[in-house]
């Protein structure tokens, strides 16, 4: 009984409803009001993105990213570029001159690539079966995918860019992924030539929705894909090489005469709004000198040398004059004071449209091909007119005239077909000088697949690299996978891609 | 919604129980409503006992609770659910405008206009964010026990308070890092169960020693701590918790299995015997893609003392610290290899042999390993010595030489203080109060040798999940002296 008296309630029981009025409210608001949910989105949102990303990937990253974010090695491999004076080579930089990139180095273009190809599978999936949008997506997408496969060999393919589907995904062997590529070129042929013009046409801002002008395109990048793999894997006569290009032949041609596939979805002289190569290598809004927004890159002696000693016009055009009156460029990993910067037929302007794939490389890419019997046509025709291409884009005036009058005046048998003893040589030569700062990463995969053209190594400490290391960030994050590939050694940069020389 | 009651029974046996339930906007509708319960006893034994009474001990208190906690960790995560976070016409140049982003709205990702978009009149245009968050992420629910003694002898001149705790949190929402060939790079999913326990004993001897005017007090404590990563769900071992810029040295992970968090790095390809292997031609060794376990980076082991002595107006104390059982990256010691301003460079700056070094002379499959006695480091590039090549490619490429242990002692605290006595301020009547005092801090650390670079408690982001890595951005640390007259006037 006393104890019962004891016990006492320390505290009251208290309760607050903090629910009532509020109930109504709590179902709205939960997408944030500074971007859209990305199901209020369809693909014509996304795909005028996707495109501009896929071609500033190419021919310029961000200005803050290394020299190893975007293609800018390939660049400096094959001669084109090199580090001026005024810098000094560190990390990713430094790797890139001794042709020894390591696994970290190769992070941002994965990433960014891989991204990429997360869009286009949104434009794919989220865009109404009329438009052309689908096929031209699966079109890019497999480009992106053939970009990232000649840099890496097995790559995650048919698990890949799923988002939380597949958190790790499995890697695709190389070889089995160009068969897939060619094939879904076919079926982005297929689903272009079924389509109609539509509202969603605004946002392709390379072609407007031009159905010719995707099937070009299409027909042109798979016969990059064959080539690619002739001749190491494949005769040039192979069935299956004739047949895929036989298909091609049947839907029209390839990127023609004035056909660049550029884009412009319209660049101007602001901030953040100047074509992406302009942008990166070019100048601040406003001005078409003095502050340059990223110098680390002036000409590479591969080139200048080159272009010098064949006397060819387009020197001018990729370069500047030095302070000394000539074109001179820097050894790679050896500046020179005063070596020769881009020239205005890069940096054209920063309102230009940024080139994807131009003309001439399809003409050339043509050339090749009619020479090694994988298509009938005229090589020395196909020839010139990669060169004029060539010349009408660097803004050369009356291109055409100037290009005949500088092939047929030279004795150099890398420039002149009529005097050449090795035509292959003499078109991948040409092609090589045409993709001068355009095109580094075909003319990095035309050297692997064909060793031309031979190039010298101005530093003598090696050969450029086969392949690129997986990146640092896949052994943290996928590591089952990409331990798999056995590629896990500095020396793998030597292992080479299934279709290499 | 919350409600709380106290039982007391006979002013000895006390019972408190609470039960709580949230809800919260900021999740799916079907998981908004969460509650969670707590209950603990606590018995004043001393008070009761019959046979504890006037013998040596003079306060027995025991106690033992449970608690369940409910929490929803999405605030203001700022990369969650926006990509690129750049608004049209904003200025870049490696800097961008930040939108904020709040937890608010945290579960449905949302794009962005992309950098650049609408160019002039074109069209506008998104890119999908790089995070993707699981459908229905449920709140955090952390369920923790906690039993512990408070300890009087010697008419409380001993105090000792001891504690054991064991809490484990799950459905922990963790920004997943995923490979980025997804397309995405992070999964924020309700993915981690965490286990933490651990023991604190904290004694008080007031007074430990008492002659006359001479008092001696002492204060120690001692807490072991344990945090171990019972798993992490969605078959991805790793989980990288910190973004700091560059993954070429390493990071700060969990691992499923192992103390949260650790270190991992990248390494130089050894042999079974941790020699580093090098290339018998050029005497470099190769770096290990896979990056490599160096140990947890929280501090497992702490120890403190506090000394306190006074005479008179005088009084002297002292805060000893130690803490132990973790490592730290030492990132800033890599800067300065690189940069040739460290120790390790300033000594060897012509060609030298790897020391340990072993050279395979076998093969890859059927290894070899032969100690490297006469192959020293060469340059790969023709502008480079071979120890300018070393220092600012090779070795400051690798992560592992950076790792040391955290621990340390430390003096943390020297004061010394005297109070005026009253009859020296004489009959004024403005300072009734006078006193002087001396304090250091921060004054001695002890440092095992490995760790040449700096304070491991000086890391970048000591507050955050991303403990156990310094960098050359932060501030050193400092040493503070001061003194201090205090007077209490009117």
């Amino acid at each position: 009984m006393n104890n019962y008296k004891n016990i006492c309630w320390g505290a009251a029981l208290g309760i607050l409803l903090l629910l009532g009025a509020c109930t109504k409210k709590l179902n709205t608001n939960l997408t944030d009001p500074n971007g859209l949910a990305i199901s209020s989105l369809a693909g014509k949102d996304v795909f005028a993105q996707a495109l501009n990303t896929t071609v500033t990937n190419k021919v310029g990253n961000n200005i803050s990213s290394f020299p190893g974010d975007n293609f800018d090695y390939a660049q400096e491999w094959m001669g084109y570029w090199s580090r001026n004076s005024g810098y000094s080579a560190s990390g990713v930089g430094a790797h890139i001159e001794v042709y020894a990139m390591i696994f970290s180095d190769a992070n941002g273009i994965w990433q960014s690539l891989y991204h990429n190809i997360y869009d286009y599978n949104f434009v794919i999936s989220h865009s109404s079966t009329g438009s052309i949008l689908p096929g031209a997506a699966r079109l890019m997408r497999a480009m992106v995918f053939q970009d990232l496969t000649d840099q890496f060999g097995n790559i995650p393919y048919s698990q890949a860019a799923l988002a939380n589907a597949s958190t790790t995904p499995a890697y695709d062997s190389a070889t089995a992924i160009y068969k897939k590529l060619v094939a879904q070129v076919d079926s982005a042929i297929t689903e272009i030539s079924g389509s109609q013009s539509t509202a969603d046409d605004a946002s392709d801002i390379m072609f407007k929705g031009s159905k010719s002008s995707w099937l070009a395109f299409a027909n042109t990048i798979k016969l990059r894909m064959l080539l690619r793999q002739v001749p190491n894997v494949y005769a040039p006569t192979d069935p299956y090489i004739s047949g895929e290009l036989a298909n091609v032949t049947a839907q029209g041609g390839f990127l023609g005469a004035g056909q660049d596939a550029v884009m412009n979805p319209g660049y101007s002289d602001a901030s953040e709004e100047q074509n992406p190569f302009w942008g990166v290598y070019g100048y601040e809004p406003g001005s078409t000198s003095g502050y340059q927004n990223f110098n680390y890159f002036g000409a590479n002696t591969t080139a200048v040398d080159s272009l010098n000693s064949t006397s060819d016009p387009r020197v001018g055009y990729f370069f500047n004059q030095s302070s000394g009156g000539v074109y001179s460029g820097n050894p790679l990993g050896s500046p020179l004071i005063g070596a020769s910067q881009f020239g205005k037929g890069l940096l054209q302007s920063p309102s230009a449209p940024a080139l994807l794939f131009s003309a001439s490389q399809s003409f050339f890419m043509q050339a090749e091909a009619v020479q090694r019997g994988m298509l009938s046509g005229d090589v020395a025709a196909l020839f010139r007119q990669g060169v004029e291409e060539s010349f009408r884009y660097l803004g050369i005036p009356n291109a055409q005239s100037a290009a005949d009058a500088f092939i047929s005046g030279s004795t150099d048998p890398g420039v002149n077909l009529a005097v050449s003893g090795n035509p292959l040589a003499t078109i991948l030569n040409q092609k090589w000088v045409a993709e001068c700062g355009l095109d580094g990463l075909e003319a990095y995969a035309d050297y692997r697949r064909t060793g031309l053209p031979a190039l010298y190594a101005p530093n003598a400490t090696g050969v450029p690299q086969e392949r690129l290391l997986y990146p640092e960030t896949e052994y943290t994050l996928n590591s089952a996978n990409v331990n798999a590939q056995n590629e896990n050694s500095q020396s793998a940069t030597a292992m080479k891609l299934f279709w290499a020389k | 919604m919350y409600a709380d009651a106290t039982i007391g029974y006979d002013n000895w046996v006390f019972l408190h129980g609470s039960f709580r339930n949230d809800w919260t906007s900021i999740l799916d509708p079907k998981n908004r409503s969460f509650s969670y319960p707590s209950v603990d006893a606590s018995a004043v034994l001393s008070d009761k006992l019959e046979l504890l009474k006037g013998g040596s001990i003079s306060f027995l208190k025991v106690r033992v609770g449970y608690a369940g906690t409910g929490n929803v960790s999405l605030d203001n995560y700022k990369t969650l659910g926006v990509m690129g976070n750049i608004a049209a016409g904003t200025q870049v140049g490696g800097f961008s405008a930040q939108i904020p982003n709040y937890g608010a709205y945290a579960i449905y990702p949302i794009t962005t206009v992309a950098s650049g978009f609408p160019f002039g009149s074109g069209p506008n245009s998104y890119t999908q964010s790089f995070t993707a968050v699981q459908n229905g992420l449920k709140p955090e629910h952390t369920q923790s026990l906690e039993t512990g003694f408070e300890l009087g002898l010697f008419r409380n001149r001993v105090n000792l308070e001891a504690t054991y705790y064991n809490q484990v949190s799950s459905n922990q929402t963790i920004p997943l890092q995923t490979s980025q060939a997804s397309g995405i790079q992070t999964y924020v999913t309700n993915a981690g169960k965490i286990n933490n326990s651990g023991i604190e004993l904290d004694l008080h001897l007031t007074p430990f020693l008492k002659f006359g005017d001479f008092r001696f007090d002492l204060d120690a404590n001692f807490a072991y701590q344990n945090s171990r990563v019972v798993n992490i769900a969605g078959g991805s071992a790793l989980l990288d918790q910190i973004n700091y810029g560059t993954t070429s040295l390493g990071g700060i992970y969990a691992i499923a299995g192992k103390s949260y968090p650790q270190i991992l790095t990248t390494d130089f390809n050894r042999d079974p015997n941790g020699r580093i292997i090098v290339d018998g031609t050029t005497g470099l060794p190769s770096i290990n893609p896979n990056p490599v376990d160096e140990g947890q980076a929280n501090y497992k082991y702490f120890f403190g003392t506090s000394p306190h002595f006074s005479y008179k107006g005088v009084t002297l104390s002292a805060v000893f610290d130690y803490r132990g059982g973790a490592k730290i990256l030492n990132e800033e010691g890599n800067v300065f290899d690189f940069a040739g301003a460290s120790i390790s460079d300033a000594a060897n700056r012509q060609a030298f042999i790897i020391p340990n070094s072993v050279i395979n002379n076998g093969t890859a499959g059927h290894p070899n390993y032969a100690p490297n006695t006469n192959v020293p480091i060469t340059s790969l590039n023709a502008n480079a010595s071979a120890a300018l090549y070393w220092w600012t490619l090779i070795y400051s490429g690798v992560g592992a030489p950076y790792v040391t242990s955290a621990a340390f002692i430390k003096l943390r605290e020297i004061s010394l203080s005297y109070s005026i006595p009253k009859r020296l301020l004489g009959t004024q009547p403005i300072v009734k109060d006078l006193s002087v005092s001396l304090i250091g801090r921060n004054l001695f650390m002890w440092r095992p040798k490995t760790n040449i670079w700096s304070d491991p408690e000086f890391s970048t982001n000591a507050t955050g999940n991303a403990v156990g890595y310094t960098t050359e951005f932060q501030t050193p640390p400092t040493r503070i002296l001061s003194a201090t007259i205090s007077a209490t006037i009117f």
